[in-house]
């Protein structure tokens, strides 16, 4: 209330230049924030990522034809999410997706302009201010469904188009008319958020044109429509009369997204607002002080500005969740191969949980940089999220590459498949299945997968790139990747049923793949297989170690003191520091444990403590 | 300011319609007269080239696959009018119409197609005609079949759909994800090509469970009993239209570490009869001996032999879903056998070996016996009975008289399996991935009277590059005389009845004669 009577006075007509010039200030300011703090890239690489507990992002991707469009043509609401989806496509290029958020974030604004000033709600322009702020707390949160706000902006426009027509025709059949129109585009379009349409121009015939009836008809509107539209679309699906209990049909029809129905509260409440000017004239209001300067109203404009300018970047930054940004910077860095910013980044902001697609980036970006058999028990570790292979595997974008890199083809292309029915055509699984098929030398089959993905906005390049490459050269026998992957992928055919095993044939294959054997080690450690960690040390001459990683020595020094038997070192040594800080684990723990902490600070972050924890959770 | 958005909004306007009349305005239709020769045949996709065609079939679309600016195709043969499709880009979409007129009056004849391709110096560039055979022969109206993303593990995106193939029109029989939940939907077989009578099978959160439509009405079936707890497998329609031979198999998924990624091995399987009318199951001896395992029951057409695969078990049962696939599962082949059968008094004669694995040195499987009785249509490949997975895997005629078996020349480097006969016995169908080796699609070929088969083509579609972005997989297609004409409602309808109808177990042996069914 006091922002607005402060605000009052840049809002006039005659301050059209200095509102106009707040509006440009404050939408640049959040299209900086957007492009520089949320960074819209970080969603285009993070489908099926999660950020916390239930909450996972779901990044709609979409590829041009008909066949899709009539998909999403086909449903209430359908269209808005085809639209958003396309927008999404923006967020590679995170200019052009900051771009777009604060677009919708402008339109909402201007839309609310529109409304408050058809609704004859003079001069609260500062609550079209709430508008936009409140979009930016629903970004910050990187959960928001864009189809959600398209579904509203078209929805504001809607009711705009509404109000100029009801302010113009001032017969009601006209109105009804307009009405009916704009409903059924407005439920085929948007769905469920026809609701917020019908009530706000209920509203408005109630309290501001005084036409009853209309009113009321438009809120019968507002339940009767989408309730009876979701029972035609639902009757006409084949198996629809399966959902057809009533309870389901009018809580599916009345489902309004949050940001639609957060947005109708407020406007229902700017409608209801008592409007004109004896209200303005009695009460609080009336007795707030004007500031003035010299007999006008410059000050109290500058201080408007001044408040809005401040309160805006504490909303932005105050409400900005950054473990979900940073665990979307560790995706981010995973997918583009910054093997050491992924490490750098959890150093700075460690996540509360770790997630298993994040297990995998973890071990990749350790492997990547030369930490795995050093650093892997840093991080929490579980056997069964090293690498998933098998019917039964859920498919992990970071678990894919891996395996790629391994030069695990056709376990790759099992998963990927897979993914493939699970989440539909997503361009990195497309990539995936194209390289695997060149691989395989079936470029007949790749050129399947490339075709479906050179229609793609971001990806098609790459893909009509490849299918160049691929009619020059079938065979791809100069393409640096398919080179090394055929020198990894295993020719021998064989049943693989295990990690070990499957680590272990690419070995047989190429001895000198040094990530195979650093996975197999891993499961060894994993696993607690202490005796082949010991049978596999004379190894490690073959793939270029200059020393004996940590956790390979802690599991040699735990197989001795466990079993009794000397070191078998094969000539390598292991480090006095690691050789100590086992010594005084060992005296530690070797009689009734008298100061946990001492022994937790010990053992943090190295293998026996987690070989311990693994023996007595079994 | 309004000037100039009325400028802007005339411009776009025109741009508009030019465009618009650009595309719409009718080609030069003509035969380029002044042509130079190419010397070569123009490559075109799909390979519609040297095919023997049916009459009634939907136009074959294609894409000429040669650079140039304008495309023109003189599709024209020794009666009827001829046309030329014309166009600015390569794909040549043929009118239905003209199409089917110029097939219906030329039965018999050669279809000649000429292609000519301006280049982009004017020049016009007549490639070599392409020459494919109209056959007298009708065939079947529609097509069954699977559609699926090559790895299927939730159900997700599969289906059971119907073509017409004198149009492109496709429908959905019963869709996976349709209902409150998804479902492997498989097995569709008909009662000698007729949809009135057909089963399909569903296994998914709704059970595991046959759905039998018999005229319209859709049952669901659950062929377990207590003591052969195996729900049904592979079916074949007895012709009488009454029983339903079906394999009841223990399979599991295997993973390859090389090649095609995945492989199925069946430990263990059976076969058994499902009789409609009295709702009840049988087996005998001759097709459930306890050390062998048989399976893909197919009937010959006059019903008196029940023909399977067969092969004789050298590794331990499966129990409780455990146990590996046994090492040698390479050397596991498939006889094919066959045994009498009566389907008046129930009785059976003794299994006996038509074509021994011994013998060709392949797995022999799908057996599928031509409308006439003459020739078994199988799937033969390295080992086992999953060939779809299998690159080896070939198409061979076998001659049920002279037990001689012939690799067709219609084979292709990669897996060709799931082969059926049209109800005339002049067409095959069945599913290739000789396109990529790993997308299955559907081919048909002309079989004359002499048992030879004619160069296949795949299943014509619409937009000409269908198939070039296609990312799921058919399989299994079966002729059918008609389109099937339950609804998927009441598919589902079934699927989600609360209980499906048991059946009774009956011992071997002979039974009292059925009733004839009404009609």
């Amino acid at each position: 209330v006091v922002l607005g009577r402060l605000l009052r006075p840049i809002m006039t007509r005659k301050n059209a230049w200095g509102t106009g010039l707040v509006g440009c200030l404050f939408f640049g300011l959040f299209f900086l924030y957007i492009w520089q703090c949320l960074d819209p890239q970080l969603l285009y690489h993070a489908d099926k990522v999660v950020i916390g507990p239930d909450r996972f992002i779901t990044f709609p991707f979409v590829l041009p034809g008909m066949g899709l469009f009539w998909e999403y043509f086909a449903r209430p609401g359908g269209m808005a999410e085809y639209v958003a989806a396309w927008a999404s496509q923006c967020y590679f290029y995170t200019y052009l997706g900051a771009l777009i958020l604060t677009t919708i974030a402008c339109l909402v604004f201007l839309g609310t302009v529109g409304l408050t000033k058809g609704m004859d709600v003079p001069r609260r322009w500062f609550l079209c201010y709430v508008s936009p702020l409140a979009l930016l707390v629903a970004f910050n949160t990187y959960m928001f469904r864009l189809s959600d706000y398209v579904a509203l902006v078209t929805v504001i426009v809607a009711v705009n188009i509404y109000l100029l027509s009801a302010n113009h025709f001032r017969w009601a059949g006209g109105c009804v008319a307009v009405f009916t129109v704009l409903s059924l585009a407005l439920f085929h379009g948007a769905g469920s958020v026809y609701l917020v349409f019908a009530v706000l121009c209920g509203l408005f015939e109630l309290t501001k044109k005084r036409r009853q009836t209309l009113g009321a008809f438009y809120l019968l509107a507002a339940l009767g429509v989408p309730i009876l539209g979701h029972f035609v679309f639902t009757v006409f699906q084949p198996g629809g009369w399966l959902r057809l209990s009533w309870l389901e049909l009018v809580s599916s029809s009345l489902r309004v997204p949050t940001p639609s129905a957060v947005y109708l509260v407020f406007m229902a409440t700017v409608a209801v607002w008592p409007s004109g000017t004896e209200r303005a004239n009695s009460g609080i209001l009336s007795r707030l002080p004007v500031i003035t300067f010299h007999g006008d109203t410059r000050l109290r404009s500058v201080l408007a500005v001044i408040v809005l300018m401040v309160v805006s970047p504490l909303i932005a930054l105050g409400t900005l969740d950054r473990e979900a940004r940073s665990l979307l910077r560790v995706n981010y860095f995973a997918r583009m191969s910054m093997w050491s910013e992924v490490l750098e980044e959890l150093a700075e902001h460690p996540p509360r949980e770790y997630a298993p697609g994040l297990l995998y980036d973890i071990n990749r970006a350790l492997f990547e940089t030369g930490q795995l058999g050093d650093r892997m028990f840093s991080f929490p570790q579980y056997p069964d999220f090293l690498l998933q292979v098998g019917p039964d595997a859920i498919p992990h974008r970071g678990c894919h590459e891996t395996l790629l890199e391994l030069g695990c083809i056709n376990e790759v292309e099992r998963t990927a498949q897979g993914a493939l029915e699970v989440t539909g055509e997503r361009p990195y699984i497309l990539r995936e299945l194209a390289i695997v098929n060149i691989v395989k030398e079936r470029p007949s089959a790749a050129t399947v997968f490339l075709n479906v993905l050179s229609r793609d906005m971001v990806h098609g390049q790459w893909a009509r790139d490849y299918l160049d490459l691929l009619a020059q050269d079938a065979g791809l026998s100069n393409d640096p990747q398919v080179v090394h992957l055929r020198t990894l992928m295993v020719r021998d055919d064989k049943i693989l049923t295990s990690n070990e095993e499957m680590l272990m044939a690419l070995l047989m294959h190429n001895n000198r793949n040094r990530m195979a054997f650093e996975y197999l080690m891993a499961y060894y450690l994993l696993t607690g297989q202490l005796d082949k960690i010991a049978q596999n040390i004379s190894a490690l001459q073959h793939f270029g170690y200059e020393r004996i990683p940590e956790h390979y020595a802690e599991a040699l020094l735990l197989e001795s003191q466990m079993t009794g038997q000397p070191l078998q070192l094969f000539g390598w040594t292991i480090e006095a520091e690691v050789q100590t800080r086992f010594g005084e684990f060992v005296r530690l723990t070797s009689g009734p444990v008298s100061d946990p902490d001492a022994v937790a600070k010990v053992a943090a972050g190295t293998y026996y403590d987690y070989f311990f924890r693994m023996r007595n959770s079994q | 300011m309004r000037r100039l958005t009325w400028t802007i909004s005339i411009s776009a306007v025109l741009a508009l319609t030019a465009v618009l009349a650009w595309q719409l305005f009718p080609h030069d239709t003509t035969v380029p007269q002044d042509s130079d020769q190419a010397g070569c045949a123009a490559r075109i996709a799909p390979d519609y080239r040297g095919c023997s065609i049916p009459p009634n079939m939907a136009p074959l679309n294609f894409v000429i696959r040669e650079p140039g600016r304008q495309y023109r195709t003189h599709i024209h043969s020794q009666n009827g009018k001829d046309f030329v499709v014309a166009g600015r880009t390569p794909s040549v979409v043929i009118p239905m119409a003209k199409w089917k007129a110029l097939l219906d009056q030329n039965r018999g004849n050669a279809l000649h197609l000429d292609i000519y391709v301006q280049g982009d110096e004017g020049r016009w560039k007549q490639f070599d005609r392409i020459v494919n055979q109209i056959a007298q022969d009708n065939i079947d109206s529609h097509v069954a079949y699977r559609l699926l993303t090559p790895v299927q593990n939730l159900f997700r995106k599969m289906g059971t759909y119907q073509r017409d193939l004198s149009t492109f029109r496709e429908s959905a029989i019963l869709v996976s994800e349709e209902g409150v939940s998804s479902r492997c939907v498989n097995c569709h077989t008909f009662a000698n090509n007729n949809p009135d009578r057909m089963i399909l099978h569903t296994r998914g959160s709704e059970g595991v469970a046959m759905l039998l439509a018999c005229d319209g009405v859709v049952t669901k079936i659950d062929t377990r009993t207590e003591s052969l707890p195996t729900p049904a497998a592979y079916p074949a329609w007895h012709p009488n239209g009454r029983i339903i031979a079906y394999s009841t198999n223990r399979m599991t998924q295997f993973f390859h570490s090389v090649g095609n990624s995945r492989g199925v091995f069946n430990f263990d399987s059976d076969l058994m009869l499902y009789k409609v009318d009295s709702k009840q199951v049988a087996t005998a001896p001759a097709i459930s001996d306890p050390d062998r395992a048989e399976t893909f029951p197919t009937w010959s057409p006059d019903g008196k032999h029940l023909y399977f695969s067969s092969v004789k078990r050298s590794w331990l049962p499966r129990s409780d879903d455990e146990g590996s696939v046994p090492p040698h599962y390479q050397e596991v082949r498939y006889d094919l056998m066959r045994v009498e059968y009566d389907a008046d008094t129930g009785e059976w004669g003794e299994a006996e070996l038509v074509l021994g694995a011994e013998e060709t040195g392949l797995s022999i499987v799908e057996p599928r016996i031509s409308p006439d009785g003459r020739f078994a249509l199988v799937s033969m490949a390295e080992y086992g009975s999953f060939p779809v997975f299998l690159n080896s895997s070939d198409l061979y005629m076998v001659d049920l008289t002279t037990r001689e078996f012939k690799r067709l020349d219609i084979n292709s480097v990669y897996s060709d399996s799931w082969h059926g006969w049209s109800s005339n016995g002049r067409w095959i169908v069945f599913a290739s991935k000789r396109g990529n080796g790993l997308f299955g699609r559907i081919y048909f070929a002309h079989v004359d009277p002499d048992g030879q088969v004619h160069k296949p083509f795949p299943l014509p579609q619409k937009a000409p590059e269908f198939y070039d972005s296609c990312l799921n997989t058919y399989n299994a297609p079966e002729f059918i005389t008609k389109p099937v004409s339950v609804p998927q409602q009441e598919f589902l309808r079934a699927i989600y009845a609360s209980e499906a109808q048991s059946v009774e177990f009956c011992p071997a042996g002979p039974h009292e004669p059925e009733p004839a069914p009404a009609d």
